[in-house]
Formats: C-alpha cells, structure tokens, sequence
C-alpha cells in the first residue's frame, strides 16, 4: 500500500468516525470495516483519539428518571412468564402420560 | 440494585482503570456495578447526545439506548483498542446521530436560522480552546488551519453535516469537504508524530 493508499484510508475512516460520509458511503464503509483489518484498525484509532474532544463538553445531568427506565428495562423480562410455562409443560406431560396408560390398556386387553 | 448516588467527583480519566473494572464487572451481569458506571458517565455521556440531537426528551431516548446498548455489548469492549471511557463516547455518538438522522434533531434548513440559533449558544470552539490542556488531540489540533479545526470540531461534537458547517462557517460545501479532509491528515500525523 503507498502512502497515498493509506492516506485515502485515514481520511474516509476519519469521515466516518467524525459522522460527515453520505449514507451510501457509510454503508460501504460499515461492510468493508467488518471485513478489512486496516480499515477496523484506522477506525479504532480515530474513535480512541476524537473521543478526548469530548473533554470539551460541559458535564449536564440527565432526567431523573432516565435511570430508572434504564434499570426497568435490564430486568430479566421471563422471570414472571416462566412459572406458567413449567406448569403448562407438567400439565400437558400428565396428560401424555395418562393417554399413554390408556392405549396401553386397551392394547392388553385386546390382545388377551 | 439501587439508584446511583450523584457523584460524579471522580475524573473520568484519573479513573480509567475504575472503568475498566466496572466493564468487567458489568459483563458477568453485575448490575451494581452498572449503576455506578451510570453514575460516572451519565452526564458526559447526555452532554454528547445533547449537543448532536439539541432537543432534551431526543436526547434522553438517546441516552437510555446508548446506556441499553451499553449493557448488552460490553463484553465486547477490548481494552487493548483504547479506554472504556473512549467506547462509551462511541457509543453514545453513533446513537445521538443515528437518532439525528431519523430525525430526531430538529436543525432548520434555513441556513440564517440555524446561523442565529448558532449565535444564541456558546461557541463550541472557543469553548474547546479553554480545555486545551497538553500536545495530545487538542494541541495537534491547534496546529491546523483555523476553519480546518472549527470544520472538525463541529462534526465531531455537534454532528453537523457538510451543508450545516458550510452554512455557520459560510463556506461552499467543497471548500468544507476539503478543509475536513486535510485537517483530518494534518490530525493524523500529528497523532502519530510523522512530518507531513
């Protein structure tokens, strides 16, 4: 690769890190990215070094209650549907067993 | 899990390692450690989605996802590839424009209202200059062309578009487009201590 090549690289790496690729382009660079060592490599590199212009920004408080949907919605959401769904698991395996000791019945009677 | 106490007193990158910590905790599921994480970072992490999105309630949908999006990938942040502090601020980013981009910033398209709405608010770069602290990414931006660092800074910490910093900085779109593009070579060298 020249220095050129990677030049090119670096810069529409650093267009997409900074935001400013047409949705076309940053489409094509996602697929490439997953694909391209260098590319992933050069991406990294940009998120790592503009992430510290952030330093700039003023801390500001969120909403209150923005933790408190955040927590809601981490729970385990099954914890509450998986009772229901043992106990339809024992019913149904209850009524196989049942109708298995029926037709087993019936097959000994027949064949006496 | 109870809701994290405000203390924010801890430099973020004074507190490096705590985070990197915190990341390993939070990928076994530990959800104490998810809160104080929260409690660390929240309000730089709703500063950035603010300052792309510009409209409060956007904004807090912004940072809920990012924190969501936060829990379910962290067992995929590698420290090899930077700090977690670094990671976060991705992924707020990616969220706040993603969500811009649908929509959920409101920018009009006139370019003398966004010029004025501009005005209103403190300008980001003078505000950056303040924060200049060592020859690390601020001081290799001090070594480029002024409109070159303004192009960057609005992009990387507002989100603006090409017609958007062409509008404030009142420059055709290809001279942006090129001021964007030599300052992000200008950038790179300097991070990486090569002459051009």
């Amino acid at each position: 690769m020249t220095k050129t090549d990677r030049e090119d690289m670096q810069i529409l790496t650093g267009e997409y890190v900074l935001g400013t690729l047409e949705e076309d382009a940053r489409k094509e660079f996602e697929k490439n990215r997953a694909e391209n060592a260098v590319l992933c490599k050069y991406a990294d590199d940009w998120e790592r070094d503009l992430s510290r212009l952030t330093d700039a920004l003023p801390d500001i408080e969120p909403p209150g209650d923005a933790w408190q949907k955040i927590q809601q919605a981490i729970q385990p959401s099954g914890n509450a549907a998986a009772p229901d769904r043992i106990q339809r698991w024992r019913i149904a395996a209850f009524l196989l067993g049942g109708l298995s000791l029926a037709l087993l019945v019936l097959l000994l009677f027949f064949t006496q | 899990m109870n809701k994290p106490i405000t203390d924010t007193s801890l430099p973020l990158r004074e507190g490096a390692d705590l985070l990197r910590s915190l990341a390993f905790d939070i990928a076994k599921g530990d959800q104490n450690a998810f809160a104080r994480l929260y409690e660390l970072t929240s309000s730089k992490l709703y500063s950035i989605c603010l300052s792309i999105i510009r409209e409060p309630a956007a904004a807090d949908e912004a940072l809920q996802e990012t924190y969501l999006r936060i829990w379910k990938y962290i067992h995929k942040y590698d420290a090899k590839k930077g700090h977690v502090m670094g990671w976060l601020v991705t992924i707020a980013r990616n969220t706040a424009l993603r969500k811009a981009r649908m929509g959920g910033r409101k920018l009009p398209d006139n370019p003398y209202d966004l010029q004025n709405m501009m005005a209103q608010s403190p300008d980001p770069f003078q505000q950056l200059l303040l924060s200049i602290e060592s020859r690390d990414v601020f001081g290799c931006l001090q070594g480029l062309d002024k409109n070159q660092q303004k192009s960057i800074v609005l992009a990387y910490l507002y989100g603006f578009t090409h017609p958007e910093i062409a509008a404030r900085l009142d420059a055709p779109i290809g001279t942006v487009k090129s001021w964007i593009r030599r300052g992000l070579i200008g950038l790179r060298h300097c991070l990486n201590g090569e002459t051009e």
